[in-house]
C-alpha cells in the first residue's frame, strides 16, 4: 500500500481520536499495515515508556507483563488484562482510567490522548506484530523506517516526461500526477539567478551578473553558472555556517571557574569546514576527520588535525568530565545520524532502541581521549626565529605547570595514604550527615583533609558496604553501633569476629584486622578509625620497602605482598579504584578542584593564566588545532541512573546495537575506538548517516526538509514527505563517493528545485503545506544573510577569508562575512538571538524562523545598517557615474535599484519614490540649533576660533577617528583627545584648546540656561614617607558660557565634585550663539567631565516655561543623515531584499 | 488591571497557512486556540512542533491562554544580589544569642570557606502586623506590609558558590545555559503589551555575573529573551538597543517608513498568501510603536512628586519605579537586580553592610508593593524577593564579623497574586542553617511560579536535542500552602 494513504488513514483514526467522533464512523477498512502503524506510533512508546519498567522481562509487578500479546491475553494476579475488541471489559483500560484499584501508571496518569489511544487499539482488536516481545533494546529496531537499510528504489514512471530534468524530477511529478496537482513552471533568470546565489553564496547577485545571465544564449548557461558559483570560495562560507550550527560552533567556554573563557584557536575548526566544503571534500572523510582525524597517517592528520574541533568545540560545563563526554556524544549521534542517544545517560532510551548500556559504551570511546595542554599547529610550523622564539616561551610555560601539578598530585596520593584513618573517618561522617559535596567548591587551609579524597573515600565506603569485604566489614558493623553503647558492643563484636570457633566471621574478615580487633577492641569510632589507620600504613612502609629492594636489585616490580592477609590491606590503598589512585587530572579547573586551598589555587592559576595568555597570543603566528588524543582505554561500566558515583556493569566499547546489528563487536584496535566508530557512522551499511546529510542539505535548498526533525530520525520523528526520494539522493551521495557538491549539483538543476515560489490556489487546496513540492518555497534571509547582504550591495564587503574572529558589534563595524563574528555563548548578543541565530550550546537541528520588532528596530536604527545607507550610496552614485555620467533624480533612484535587487524600478516605484521625494520637509527640529565642536578662547573671553569636530564613534564626537593617546601630539591643533558626548566630554591635556557646544537661537527671545557641571576625578596614591595618602588627580574643569554679542556669562570650576550653573535671564537675538566652553584649567590631565544643560524660554514676567525648549541631552545627535541616505535604506528594509522568490 | 493592548495581532492572508504553520502559530490570535488547547492537551501539539524547525510563527509573543485559570498576569523578582542573610532579616533565631562565641559543633554542613563559631545577629527583631510576623529593623518599612508577603523560611538550592546558584534561581539548572523563567513565562503566556518587549531585566552598573543567560532564551526561540536595561542610564536610547534613530528625525523616519510600507505592499501584490510577508510589514509598525512606548515606560520623570518620594532616591527606586510602569503597561516578568555582583555578599563587616544595603532596598520594596497594592495591581502580580541563597549562622574566619554562604536554608518573599499574605511557611534549624520543615528547593519556587501564572509545570514543555525540556526539568512542586 501507497506510504501516503497509510499515513492518511492514520491521521484519520487520530482525528477521530481528537473529535471524539461515534466509533461507527471511525471504522475504517483497516488492514494490517494500518493498524501496524498506530500499533508502531501510539501504542508501543506507551508501553515501553510508562508500563515497561514493572511490567517487563526484569520485573512483574502483581504478576503482570505488558511486552507482549500472549502476556497481555493472560494477564497477571488479577487475570487477563484486555479482552480484544471489547475496552470496556479490560482490566487494563480501567487501571489507565483510575476506574479501579491498581491505578496505573501509579506516578503519572497517561494523557488523554494516550488513553483513548489504548483504547481505540484494544478496540481494534490489539493488533501485535508478530513474533515480538517489547524491550527497550528492540523497540522499532525492525519497522521503523529511519534503521531500515537504504533503497535505491526505481525511478518511477510519469505520464508527463518533459518537465523532467533530473531523477530528482521523477519522484516529485509522480507523486503530484498522483495527486493530480500540475507542478509550477520555471522561474524566469533574474529569479534563479538570485536564488541560486541567496542558497549557494547567502548573497546577492550583481546587477551585471544579472544581465549576463539573463542574456545569455548559450544553452548551458544554467548549468554554467551553477558550477560557477560551486567553485566560489564564498560557497564554503555559506555552507560551511550551516555546518557550524550543527557543530554547536563557538569562540566561548561557556561556564568555567578561574581560566581564560574564550577558545582563541576554535576559528581553526571554523576555517577547516569552509575550506572542506570548498574542497567538496568527501562527506564520509569529513565525518572521519572530526571524530578521528589523531588516528589517520599522520602526514594527513597534521593537515586536518582541526577537524577535531567538531568534538572540543563545545561547552565545558564547569570542566564536568561526564557532561564534557555527553556533549560529545550528543554532537555526533543527533549531528551525524539524527539519534538522540544523549536521553540513554540516565536510564534505556523512552523511545528508541537504544539501552543505557550503549551510551556507555560511547562514554567509553571518548573517555579515552583527552585534550593537550597546548594545542598543535596545523599543517607546518612557520620556519621563522620569531616562531621558534614563542613556542620556547610556550614550552617553559607549560613545564612551570606541568611540574607544579605533578609535584602537588604527587603530595595529594601520599596524604591519602599516610593518612587513611583521617580519611576513613571523615568520610564515614560525611556519609552519615548525607551530604554531597562533589559538586561544589569548597576552599580549606592547607594540611586540611582534601575534599575530592573524602568523596573518594566515601565512595569506597558506599561501593562496599553492602558486600562482604574482608577488610572493611568490620568497620561498617562498628560504624553502625549506636554511640552510648560503642565501647561495649564493640567489645563484644571484636571478641566473636576474632573466635576462631565462628568458622563464617574467621573466613570472611581480614585476619590481620580481626587480631588488631582483638587486641584493642576500640573504645569510639575515631579509635576504631585510627586502628585502620595504623594498620594501612604498616601495610604501606611494607609495600615501599619491597618496592625499593626490588629497584636497589634491578628485579622486576613486586605485583603483590606475598601474604594474601596483608595484599588484602594494601588493595585498599593501591587497588585501581582506590581512593588514592586518582589519576593526575586535567590541568585546569578539575586541577584547582584537586587542590582546594586557596595558596595552591592561587599559585595554579597563576602558572595556568601565563600558559593560556601566551598561547592566546599566538594566533596570529600559526592557527592551532584543538585536538584530542588517544590516552589510555578506558573500560566503561554504566552508571546507574546517570550517577557517575553509583558505576555498574562493564560494557565494551562498540557501535549502537541498533546499527551493527546483532553480530556487533567491540572495538579491538589500540586506542579509544574513536576511529572504528567514525568508520561505522560512515559506513554505507548504516542507514542514518547519509539520510540525515541529504536531508540537511535539501531543507537548506528549499526552505522545508523531507524529514521534519533533521537531528531526530528516531521513532517519534514523522515518516520522510518522500521517503523514495530521500532514498535514491542518499543512494546517489554514496554511490558519487559522498560529493556534496554533485548532489548540490543533482538539486539544482532539477526542474522541481527551479520552479516559482508563488502560491497557487488549486495546488495549495489539494497540499497546503507543498509537502509534494509543488512550488519552491520562498525563503527569508537568516542572520548572516541580511549583513553579508548589507554588506555586499554597499561594495563595502571585505572577502579576507579566515582567522581569529571578530567582534561584530563593536565600532568601527567590520565588513567581513558573519561567518567570522565572534561566537559567545556565555552571552550570545541579543541581536543574534533576536534574529533566530540558535543557541551554541548544543548541535542545532535548524533555525526557527520568527518576525519580532526587535529584527526591524535594528533595520530602522542600528547604528550598522545607518552606515550600510551612507555606503550605499556612495557606491551607486559611483556605479551610476561610470555608466552614464548624469545624475537626474530618476537615474539616482535607478541605479540605487540596481545596486540593491539588481533590477530596474517599476514605474509605481519610481512614484513611490518621487513622492518620497516630494513630501514636505520637517520643521527644524530642535537638535539643528547645536553645533559640535573645539576651538580657543582669548583673554576677553571671546571665543576666537570654531571647529566642528569631524569624527563620529557612535556615541560621540572626536577630531579625528585615531583614539586618543595619553599625550598624544604636540600639537592640539591635531589632538584627538577631545570630545563631546551625551552629557558632557573630554577636555584636552592642556588649558587650550578647549571643547566647545554651541547653541544658536533661532529667534529673538527671553531664556535662563540651567545645568550641572560634574568632574569626575581620577584618584592617586601619593606616597608621603611612609603613609600612603589617596588624592584627587589634577585640578579638575573650568566651564563657561560665552555669547557672542554679549562676552562671558558665566564661570565656572570644580575638581572632582558638582556645582549649579545657572544663568540669570538673558535677552538673545536670532542667530546669537551661547557657546558651553570647557578646559581642562591649568594642569596637563585630561579630564572628563558631564555637563548636561537645559535652556528654558522665559516669559516677560521673567518666569521661565515648565519644560525647557532645548536639552543638550535629548537634543544630542550624531551627523544626520540626508532625505537620499534614508531612501538608500528604505531599499534595505524592504521584504524584496529580505525574501528570496 | 493592565491595560492590554493585544489588538494588533496580524491577520492570516486569505489561503489558509499549512498544517505546521497552524500549529507552530498556537494561540497567535488565530481563533485556533481550541483546536491548540486539545492537541496540546493531548500531548499531540508538541509531538507536531519539532523544536528548532523553520515552522513560521508569525507573533510568537502574542497572548496565549494558560493551562487553568492564574491567580498572577505578572512577575516581579527583586533579586537582592550576593545572598543577604535570613537571620539578620525575616528567620530571627533567639539560640543565635545564647551559643553567640562558642563553636556550633559538627554540624555536618560543609560551606564554601572556613567559619567558626556561632555569631547573634546584630539587629532586633519586632512583629508587624496582625500576622505578627517578626522582622528585623533592617526592613522596618517592609514589616509595615508583612500582612501582604509570606515569608518562605526554608528555601534551600544545591551548592554555596554564587555562579551556579544564580544560574539555578534564574534558568533551573546549575551549570548548563537552560532559558530563563522568564522566557519560560513568555513562552508559556505571550505578553499583553505589543508594543513593549514582554520581558525585562534590569540592574544599575553593569550585567550582572552570567549577563545575558540570566535572562536569555537559549534553545526558546530569541522572541523570547528578556530585555536587557542598564538602569544607571537614564537616556532612552541607552537603555535600549536601537529604540531611537539617531541620525533621522522622527518625522524623517516616519516618511521613510511609509515608503517602505508602500514598496512592500507592490511587493505583496504579485505574492499572495505569504503571511510572512504580512507579518515583516507590521513589524515596521510594531516596532515604531514600541519607540513611543519604550521611551513613554522608562520616563520616570512622569511620575508625579509623591510617587517619588514614596520610593524615595536611587537607583532601586528608579527600578522599582520603572518595574511598576512595566507591569502596568502588560509587561509579564520583570526582573530586578540590587547589584551586578557583590551587593549583599556580606564576608565581613555584616552589620554595616546589611545595614547600608538594607537601607537601599527597604523603602523601595516597601513603596513598590504599596504602590502596586493601591493601584489594584497587586492582586495580579507576583512579587518574589531573596538573593541566590542566604548566610551562616556561623562566623567567617579569619575576621569573623560576617558570614558564609548559605544554601541549606534561607528566607524569600512572596507577595501578591496567589499569594497568602502574613503567612510564614516552612523553618529552618534552630540556628537557622539548615531549612528542616516543608523544605522549598528553587524547582518549587519554579512550579509554584508557574502555577500562579495559570501553568502546568510539568506540561509547559519544548522539544529540543530530542526530548521535551521544562523549566523544572524532572523536579518541582507546587508549594500549595504558600497560595491563597
Amino acid at each position: 500500500m501507497h506510504r501516503m494513504t497509510r499515513v492518511g488513514q492514520v491521521f484519520c483514526l487520530i482525528l477521530c481520536l481528537i473529535s471524539g467522533a461515534n466509533r461507527q464512523s471511525c471504522v475504517i477498512a483497516a488492514d494490517d499495515v494500518v493498524h501496524a502503524d498506530f500499533f508502531e506510533r501510539y501504542v508501543r512508546p506507551v508501553f515501553v515508556s510508562r508500563c515497561l519498567e514493572c511490567h517487563g522481562p526484569n520485573t512483574q509487578e502483581s504478576g503482570l507483563r505488558v511486552d507482549s500479546r500472549e502476556h497481555l491475553l493472560s494477564g497477571g494476579d488479577l487475570g487477563p488484562a484486555i479482552v480484544p475488541g471489547d475496552p470496556a471489559h479490560s482490566r487494563l483500560v480501567h487501571a489507565i482510567r483510575r476506574q479501579d484499584d491498581p491505578a496505573m501508571p501509579p506516578d503519572r496518569e497517561l494523557s488523554p490522548g494516550e488513553i483513548l489511544a489504548i483504547e481505540r487499539w484494544i478496540q481494534m482488536g490489539a493488533f501485535w506484530p508478530e513474533n515480538e516481545t517489547l524491550s527497550f533494546e528492540t523497540v522499532g529496531a525492525t519497522t521503523h523506517w529511519a534503521f531500515q537499510p537504504i533503497q535505491d528504489p526505481p525511478v518511477p514512471a510519469t505520464v508527463d516526461s518533459t518537465w523532467l530534468r533530473t531523477s530528482i524530477d521523477a519522484y516529485i511529478l509522480a507523486r503530484l500526477e498522483a495527486a493530480s496537482v500540475a507542478p509550477s513552471e520555471a522561474a524566469d533568470r533574474y529569479t534563479l539567478l538570485r536564488r541560486l546565489a541567496f542558497d549557494l553564496l547567502g548573497m546577492p547577485p550583481t546587477y551585471d551578473d544579472v544581465q549576463q545571465f539573463v542574456n545569455d544564449p548559450a544553452p548551458g548557461a544554467y548549468t554554467s553558472i551553477v558550477d560557477r558559483l560551486l567553485a566560489s570560495p564564498h560557497y564554503g562560507e555559506r555552507w560551511g555556517r550551516h555546518w557550524l550550527d550543527v557543530a554547536r560552533y563557538s569562540d566561548t567556554k561557556g561556564f568555567a571557574y578561574f581560566e581564560d573563557l574564550n577558545y582563541p584557536y576554535a576559528y581553526s575548526y571554523r576555517d577547516y569546514v569552509i575550506s572542506a566544503f570548498n574542497d567538496d571534500v568527501p562527506y564520509d572523510d569529513f565525518v572521519v576527520q572530526q571524530i578521528a582525524a589523531d588516528q589517520l597517517p599522520q602526514d594527513k592528520y597534521r593537515h586536518v588535525s582541526a577537524a577535531l574541533g567538531f568534538l572540543t568545540v563545545g561547552q565545558r560545563f564547569t570542566n564536568n568530565l561526564h557532561d564534557v563526554l555527553d556533549d560529545r556524544i550528543d554532537v555526533v549521534t543527533r549531528g551525524l545520524m539524527g539519534l538522540t542517544v544523549a536521553c540513554a545517560r540516565c536510564h534505556d532510551h523512552k523511545y528508541d532502541p537504544i539501552p543505557t548500556a550503549d551510551y556507555y559504551s560511547l562514554y567509553g570511546v571518548f573517555r579515552s581521549s583527552s585534550e593537550p595542554l597546548v594545542n598543535p599547529v596545523v599543517g607546518d610550523p612557520p620556519d621563522t626565529d620569531e616562531f621558534r622564539k614563542y613556542e620556547e616561551e610556550l614550552h617553559n610555560r607549560v613545564v612551570a605547570l606541568t611540574r607544579y601539578a605533578k609535584k602537588k598530585h604527587v603530595e595529594l596520593v601520599k596524604g591519602a595514604r599516610d593518612r587513611a584513618g583521617e580519611y576513613l573517618l571523615a568520610a564515614q561522617q560525611d556519609e552519615d550527615s548525607g551530604v554531597v559535596i562533589d559538586n561544589f567548591l569548597i576552599i580549606i587551609d592547607p594540611g586540611e583533609l582534601n575534599p575530592t579524597m573524602r568523596l573518594r573515600w566515601q565512595s569506597l565506603i558506599r561501593r562496599t558496604r553492602r558486600i562482604n569485604d574482608p577488610v572493611l566489614s568490620p568497620w561498617h558493623t562498628l560504624a553502625a553501633l549506636p554511640r552510648e553503647r560503642f565501647a561495649e558492643e564493640a567489645r563484644k563484636y571484636s571478641a566473636r569476629i576474632a573466635d576462631s570457633a565462628d568458622g563464617v566471621s574467621a573466613q570472611s574478615v581480614n585476619p590481620i584486622v580481626a587480631a588488631a580487633l582483638r587486641k584493642h577492641p576500640p573504645e569510639s569510632l575515631e579509635d576504631a578509625a585510627k586502628l585502620y589507620g595504623d594498620l594501612l600504613v604498616e601495610t604501606d612502609s611494607m609495600w615501599q620497602a619491597i618496592v625499593a629492594e626490588s629497584r636497589k636489585n634491578g628485579t622486576p616490580e613486586p605485583e603483590a605482598l606475598a601474604d594474601s592477609a596483608w595484599e588484602e590491606l594494601r588493595q585498599i590503598l593501591y587497588a585501581p579504584d582506590a581512593p588514592a589512585s586518582i589519576p593526575l587530572p586535567d590541568i585546569g579547573f578539575n586541577l584547582i578542584r584537586l587542590l582546594p586551598d586557596r595558596i595552591a589555587q592561587e599559585e595554579v592559576q597563576k602558572l595556568l593564566k601565563a600558559v593560556e595568555e601566551w598561547a592566546a597570543k599566538g594566533t596570529d603566528l600559526a592557527p592551532r588545532a584543538m585536538v584530542l588524543h588517544d590516552t589510555r582505554p578506558h573500560e566503561p561500566r554504566v552508571f546507574h541512573r546517570g550517577n557517575p558515583t553509583q558505576p555498574r556493569q562493564r560494557v565494551p566499547r562498540q557501535f549502537l546495537r541498533v546499527i551493527a546489528g546483532k553480530n556487533r563487536r567491540p572495538f579491538t584496535n589500540q586506542g579509544s575506538g574513536r576511529l572504528e566508530l567514525a568508520r561505522a557512522i560512515v559506513s554505507p551499511k548504516n542507514p542514518l548517516t547519509a539520510r540525515v546529510i541529504v536531508n540537511r542539505i535539501w531543507m537548506h535548498h528549499f526552505g522545508e526538509p523531507l524529514v521534519t526533525t533533521p537531528s531526530d530520525f528516531g521513532r517519534r520523528s514523522e515518516p520522510p514527505r518522500q521517503a523514495e526520494l530521500l532514498d535514491h539522493l542518499a543512494s546517489r551521495l554514496i554511490e558519487d563517493n559522498w560529493s556534496i557538491k554533485k548532489l548540490h549539483r543533482r538539486i539544482l538543476l532539477s526542474a522541481t528545485w527551479r520552479q516559482v515560489s508563488r502560491h497557487r490556489a488549486d495546488a495549495a487546496g489539494v497540499d497546503a503545506e507543498n509537502a509534494l513540492f509543488w512550488r519552491q518555497n520562498r525563503r527569508r534571509r537568516g542572520f548572516e544573510g541580511v549583513r553579508d547582504s548589507l554588506l555586499a550591495v554597499t561594495g563595502t564587503l571585505n572577502t579576507k577569508m579566515g582567522g581569529s574572529s571578530v567582534d561584530l558589534l563593536i565600532r568601527p563595524f567590520t565588513k567581513r562575512r558573519t561567518v567570522y563574528g565572534f561566537v559567545n555563548r556565555s552571552s550570545l548578543p541579543s541581536l543574534f538571538s533576536a534574529f533566530d541565530f540558535p543557541s551554541p550550546d548544543a548541535t542545532s537541528s535548524g533555525r526557527s524562523e520568527t518576525t519580532v520588532p526587535q529584527q526591524t528596530l535594528f533595520m530602522m536604527n542600528h547604528h550598522f545598517v545607518v552606515e550600510c545607507a551612507g555606503d550605499l550610496l556612495k557606491y551607486a552614485d559611483a556605479v551610476s557615474n561610470t555608466a552614464s555620467g548624469v545624475t537626474t533624480q530618476e537615474n539616482r533612484i535607478r541605479s540605487l535599484y540596481h545596486v540593491v535587487l539588481a533590477r530596474d524600478p517599476g514605474p509605481e516605484e519610481l512614484a513611490a519614490a518621487e513622492s518620497f521625494f516630494e513630501s514636505g520637509s520637517d520643521p527644524p527640529p530642535s537638535y539643528e540649533r547645536w553645533a559640535y565642536g573645539w576651538g580657543r578662547v582669548d583673554d576677553n573671553a571671546h571665543v576666537t576660533s570654531f571647529t566642528p569636530f569631524h569624527y563620529w564613534s557612535g556615541v560621540a564626537w572626536h577630531v579625528s577617528a585615531q583614539t586618543p593617546g595619553p599625550d598624544s601630539s604636540k600639537d592640539p591643533e591635531e589632538s584627538t583627545g577631545l570630545s563631546l558626548n551625551l552629557t558632557g566630554g573630554t577636555t584636552h591635556p592642556t588649558p587650550e584648546p578647549s571643547v566647545i557646544r554651541r547653541w544658536t537661537a533661532p529667534t529673538n527671545m527671553h531664556i535662563t540656561v540651567a545645568g550641572k557641571l560634574v568632574h569626575v576625578a581620577k584618584m592617586e596614591t601619593v606616597k608621603d614617607g611612609e603613609k600612603v595618602i589617596s588624592s584627587k588627580s589634577g585640578d579638575g574643569v573650568c566651564a563657561r558660557l560665552i555669547s557672542d554679542r554679549q562676552g562671558e556669562l558665566g564661570l565656572w570650576k570644580t575638581h572632582g565634585s558638582e556645582i549649579a550653573t545657572e544663568s540669570r535671564s538673558l535677552e538673545v537675538v536670532s542667530g546669537e550663539t551661547l557657546d558651553f566652553v570647557v578646559d581642562g584649567c591649568l594642569d596637563g590631565s585630561d579630564d572628563r567631565f558631564d555637563w548636561p544643560v537645559l535652556i528654558y524660554a522665559v516669559d516677560s514676567s521673567g518666569r521661565r516655561e515648565k519644560v525647557a525648549r532645548w536639552s543638550s541631552r535629548v537634543d544630542f545627535r550624531g551627523p544626520q543623515a540626508n532625505t537620499w541616505q534614508q531612501f538608500a535604506q528604505a531599499l534595505l528594509m524592504t521584504n524584496e531584499f529580505i525574501f528570496v522568490d | 488591571m493592565a491595560q492590554s493592548k493585544h489588538t494588533e495581532t496580524v491577520h492570516p492572508a486569505p489561503a489558509g497557512p499549512s498544517r505546521r504553520q497552524l500549529l507552530t502559530s498556537f494561540g497567535a490570535g488565530f481563533g485556533l486556540l481550541g483546536l491548540a488547547g486539545v492537541l496540546a492537551d493531548d500531548g499531540m501539539l508538541r509531538a507536531a512542533e519539532p523544536a528548532g524547525s523553520s515552522g513560521v510563527n508569525l507573533n510568537p509573543l502574542a497572548p496565549k491562554k494558560p493551562h487553568f485559570a492564574p491567580t498572577a498576569q505578572h512577575v516581579v523578582h527583586f533579586f537582592l544580589t550576593g545572598g543577604p542573610s535570613q537571620i539578620d532579616t525575616f528567620d530571627p533565631k533567639p539560640m543565635l544569642d545564647r551559643l553567640h562565641g562558642k563553636p556550633a559543633g559538627n554540624l555536618g554542613l560543609p560551606t564554601e570557606r572556613k567559619t567558626g563559631a556561632v555569631m547573634r545577629s546584630p539587629f532586633t527583631f519586632r512583629r508587624y502586623g496582625e500576622s505578627g510576623i517578626p522582622v528585623s529593623d533592617l526592613f522596618k518599612k517592609t514589616g509595615e506590609v508583612i500582612d501582604d508577603i509570606c515569608v518562605v523560611r526554608s528555601m534551600y538550592c544545591d551548592v554555596p558558590n554564587h555562579e551556579p546558584s544564580i544560574l539555578l534561581l534564574t534558568c533551573g539548572h546549575n551549570v548548563v545555559t537552560r532559558p530563563s523563567w522568564g522566557a519560560w513565562a513568555t513562552y508559556g503566556l505571550g505578553s499583553e503589551n505589543q508594543n513593549l518587549p514582554g520581558y525585562f531585566a534590569l540592574c544599575p552598573n553593569g550585567r550582572p555575573t552570567f549577563g545575558a543567560r540570566l535572562w536569555g532564551s537559549s534553545f526558546l526561540p530569541g522572541a523570547y529573551q528578556g530585555t536587557f536595561l542598564e538602569t544607571k542610564h537614564q537616556d532612552i536610547d541607552r537603555l535600549i538597543e536601537n529604540v531611537r534613530n539617531t541620525s533621522f528625525s522622527s518625522l524623517g523616519q516616519r516618511r521613510q517608513l511609509d515608503l517602505v510600507r508602500r514598496l512592500n505592499e507592490l511587493h505583496r501584490e504579485t505574492r499572495p498568501a505569504d503571511s510572512r510577508l504580512e507579518a515583516r510589514i507590521q513589524s515596521f509598525e510594531l516596532a515604531s510603536r514600541m519607540q513611543l512606548d519604550a521611551s513613554d515606560v522608562l520616563d520616570v520623570n512622569q511620575e508625579p512628586q509623591h510617587i517619588h518620594e514614596l520610593y524615595g532616591s536611587g537607583p532601586h527606586a528608579r527600578q522599582m519605579i520603572i518595574a511598576r510602569r512595566m507591569i502596568e503597561r502588560g509587561v509579564r516578568f520583570v526582573q530586578v537586580f540590587t547589584h551586578p555582583s557583590g551587593g549583599w555578599d556580606s564576608h565581613e563587616n555584616l552589620e554595616n553592610a546589611h545595614r547600608r544595603l538594607a537601607t537601599d532596598a527597604d523603602q523601595p520594596l516597601y513603596a513598590f508593593l504599596t504602590d502596586l497594592k493601591q493601584r489594584g495591581l497587586l492582586d495580579s502580580t507576583l512579587v518574589i524577593v531573596g538573593g541566590e541563597f542566604g548566610r551562616t549562622p556561623v562566623a567567617e574566619l579569619p575576621k569573623l564579623s560576617g558570614r558564609d554562604h548559605n544554601h541549606y536554608g534561607f528566607s524569600f518573599l512572596l507577595a501578591g497574586g496567589g499569594i497568602r499574605g502574613g503567612h510564614i511557611h516552612g523553618a529552618t534549624d534552630d540556628l537557622g542553617f539548615a531549612a528542616i520543615e516543608d523544605r522549598v528547593h528553587y524547582h518549587d519556587l519554579h512550579a509554584t511560579i508557574l502555577h500562579c501564572l495559570g501553568l502546568d509545570h510539568q506540561k509547559l514543555t519544548f522539544r529540543f536535542a530530542g526530548r521535551d525540556f521544562r523549566l523544572t526539568d524532572v523536579h518541582g512542586s507546587v508549594v500549595h500552602d504558600i497560595l491563597a
